[in-house]
């Protein structure tokens, strides 16, 4: 059976190219709806996201009709997104589709959206009784998908700002649960924080501004509370969590501020990151108390490399998760399409015990049923037997590139033709 | 018979103290770790019967640091189902050197005097024993703290930031741990007064239940935490060491 995936990503297709040859939902919906118009197509799965869109397809279908099909879908001709295409067949269709289930093909590496994505497809399809035979290959890479998040540390610690702020914060603390958070900035960095930080089911979450409009419209998008600048001193000694990100040219948190806010406190943890260029935040700060940590901008970039190098080291160890689950689909698919083959090669054995029986018990009218049952155990174990080994053969011949001659050698021997169940098939 | 129960425990222990370092490195190499402690801990459970049958182990002093060894490895099996479950890397090199000590040192050792208390002398062994161990495991969390704030302090992540758990949890491991121990170490001084009281014979604990209340009194009063009280249990689980080893009973 024929495998492949045709579709452009983010590896060689600009944002702009991967936006107008994108498919959304509905259009997907149509797709499966007219696919066949898709020629000796057995199976389509349609995965669509900001970074890929990729047709899966199984069954012996040219690149053309499948480009013939997409441009019709996205109204876009062929030519402008043809240079960016991306074509893989067979095994390396589905080593593609594993990687992509893993985040090893992901813009972020290891990101976890992307199995949920592939399984998301996968079920539109299957909704739509499109998936054919690609069951099989979409189940292994789903099971590529989880075991590379369980078993390898691709999907684990953060890769942007936002995140590794609260990886680093649940370092000290544990959980961030029932904390008290205070953001100083309400600027784009200062929200892409605090909305990290909201997601952490924190008992209370400041966000301080010097424009309190600002801080206001930010506080009601997050159930927060907005807190003027000359509020921040006193808020603080609350806050277990302080980030800074102004734009302000000077420091917004000073030594002598922190020393008040953990007046009767000091042995309490307390991380504070400084996100701003120029720094908000008093170095001195760290010297006040062993329990104080104090990350800048710099400081956590290099959690963010660090955690990126981890990332790229497990990558070997998914590539091996690949490799065994790529192994055992092939063999599975090797024994699932010789045993048509098998299957007619009994069929036409079990035709011709059952004609040159008839003819024998013609010419044998005085046969009692019993001595009948007799012949005909006997034929059948003649058959059985001589079937035997050649069965066990191609089943192992299925599994290995170099002995399809062979298999094709016996279809030809005993004149066994086409498989009728895939000429019917869709 | 004894000999080969105690290098089939000797053999098991190096090879989970190894494993369990190891496996800071290698996660995955976690099961090795836990059947090397097996075979151990069956080692040596099989040599405490033994010992104890041939030589009454309560009253010598490296029978009870074998017993304290083989409670350091059973709280590791505890631990694997717990977020803290990493302890296991520090708390069986711990009890490797400590078993490794005690083999080498046994004949060595001064005997272990319990006062004539009768019953009060069992129990104040098996506080001891308790109390002890509690500041081995509480040693263990703040060696674990101070290695992981020290990275986090140096703004350089590498392996402990990854492997070991939050510094907040450390230290309330660490306060459970040393508050338990205080808390045995009371019940040990109360027995040994009573003990005194009736037969006129001391047993010392006083050097342990001092240490233990040093540290409860900079934890609570003196709001001591991280790495100040790291350190402190740290110096002090030396002591409990030399106290184990040899200090006068």
């Amino acid at each position: 059976m024929k495998i492949q995936v045709v579709g452009i990503n983010h590896r060689d297709a600009s944002l702009t190219l991967r936006e107008r040859v994108a498919l959304s939902p509905d259009q997907i919906v149509s797709a499966y709806a007219h696919r066949r118009q898709i020629r000796g197509l057995e199976g389509l799965v349609i995965l669509s996201t900001c970074n890929r869109t990729e047709f899966y397809i199984a069954g012996d279908v040219s690149v053309e009709d499948v480009l013939a099909f997409w441009e019709a879908l996205v109204a876009v001709p062929r030519t402008e997104f043809q240079h960016a295409l991306f074509v893989a067949l067979d095994l390396d269709a589905v080593r593609h589709l594993m990687r992509v289930a893993a985040g090893v093909e992901s813009m972020v590496l290891g990101e976890t959206e992307i199995l949920g994505q592939v399984k998301e497809a996968y079920q539109v399809a299957q909704a739509a009784g499109a998936v054919g035979r690609l069951h099989r290959a979409f189940d292994y890479a789903l099971r590529v998908g989880k075991r590379a998040r369980h078993e390898t540390e691709i999907g684990r610690n953060a890769l942007s700002v936002g995140h590794a702020v609260i990886e680093l914060a649940n370092t000290v603390f544990g959980t961030l649960a029932r904390r008290t958070a205070l953001v100083i900035g309400a600027g784009d960095m200062g929200a892409l924080v605090a909305r990290h930080l909201r997601a952490q089911s924190l008992g209370q979450l400041y966000i301080a501004n010097r424009t309190l409009a600002r801080a206001q419209a930010l506080a009601q998008e997050l159930h927060a509370k907005s807190v003027s600048l000359a509020e921040v001193p006193s808020v603080m000694a609350q806050a277990d969590v302080v980030v800074s990100c102004t734009s302000a040219p000077g420091v917004v948190v000073t030594r002598e501020m922190v020393k008040r806010a953990i007046d009767g406190h000091a042995g309490e943890f307390r991380f504070f990151f400084d996100l701003a260029v120029p720094r908000d935040i008093d170095p001195a700060v760290r010297q006040l108390s062993p329990t104080i940590f104090l990350y800048d901008v710099d400081d956590v970039m290099r959690v963010v490399d660090a955690n990126r190098a981890k990332r790229e080291r497990a990558v070997a160890k998914v590539e091996q998760v690949i490799g065994e689950e790529l192994a055992a689909f092939h063999e599975e698919m090797g024994a699932s399409q010789v045993g048509p083959l098998i299957r007619r090669l009994r069929d036409k054995a079990e035709m011709i015990r059952q004609a040159e029986l008839k003819k024998a018990f013609s010419r044998l009218p005085g046969l009692t049923d019993e001595e009948r049952e007799v012949v005909a155990a006997a034929t059948r174990l003649i058959m059985n037997k001589f079937l035997n080994d050649p069965m066990v053969a191609m089943r192992q011949w299925s599994a290995d590139e170099d002995k399809q001659p062979y298999i094709e050698a016996v279809r030809e021997l005993f004149r066994l033709g086409d498989d009728p169940r895939s000429a019917s098939a869709e | 018979m004894g000999l080969w129960m105690m290098a089939l425990a000797s053999v098991g222990y190096g090879g989970a103290a190894l494993f369990s370092v190891a496996q800071l490195y290698r996660p995955h190499i976690e099961r090795w770790t836990f059947a090397w402690a097996s075979l151990g801990w069956f080692g040596e459970t099989l040599w405490l019967f033994h010992h104890g049958h041939a030589a009454r182990f309560l009253v010598t002093r490296d029978g009870t640091v074998s017993m304290m060894v083989w409670l350091l490895v059973a709280l590791f099996f505890l631990a694997q189902r717990s977020s803290l479950r990493t302890c296991g890397s520090f708390l069986l090199p711990v009890g490797f050197v400590l078993w490794a000590i005690d083999r080498v040192m046994a004949a060595a050792l001064p005997p272990l005097m319990l006062f004539n208390g009768g019953w009060r002398a069992h129990v104040v062994w098996a506080l001891v024993v308790a109390g002890v161990m509690s500041f081995v495991l509480a040693a263990v969390f703040a060696i674990m703290y101070l290695e992981k704030e020290r990275e986090l302090k140096q703004r350089r992540v590498r392996l402990f930031y990854y492997r070991l758990p939050a510094l907040e949890a450390l230290d309330r491991a660490m306060g459970r741990a040393l508050t338990a121990g205080f808390g045995i170490m009371t019940g040990a001084g109360l027995v040994v007064l009573s003990g005194f009281l009736a037969h006129g014979e001391p047993w010392r604990v006083e050097l342990l239940w001092a240490l233990y209340a040093l540290i409860a009194a900079v934890r609570y009063p003196g709001h001591w935490r991280g790495p100040r009280l790291a350190s402190l249990t740290m110096v002090a689980s030396l002591a409990v060491v030399a106290y184990v080893f040899g200090a006068p009973t």
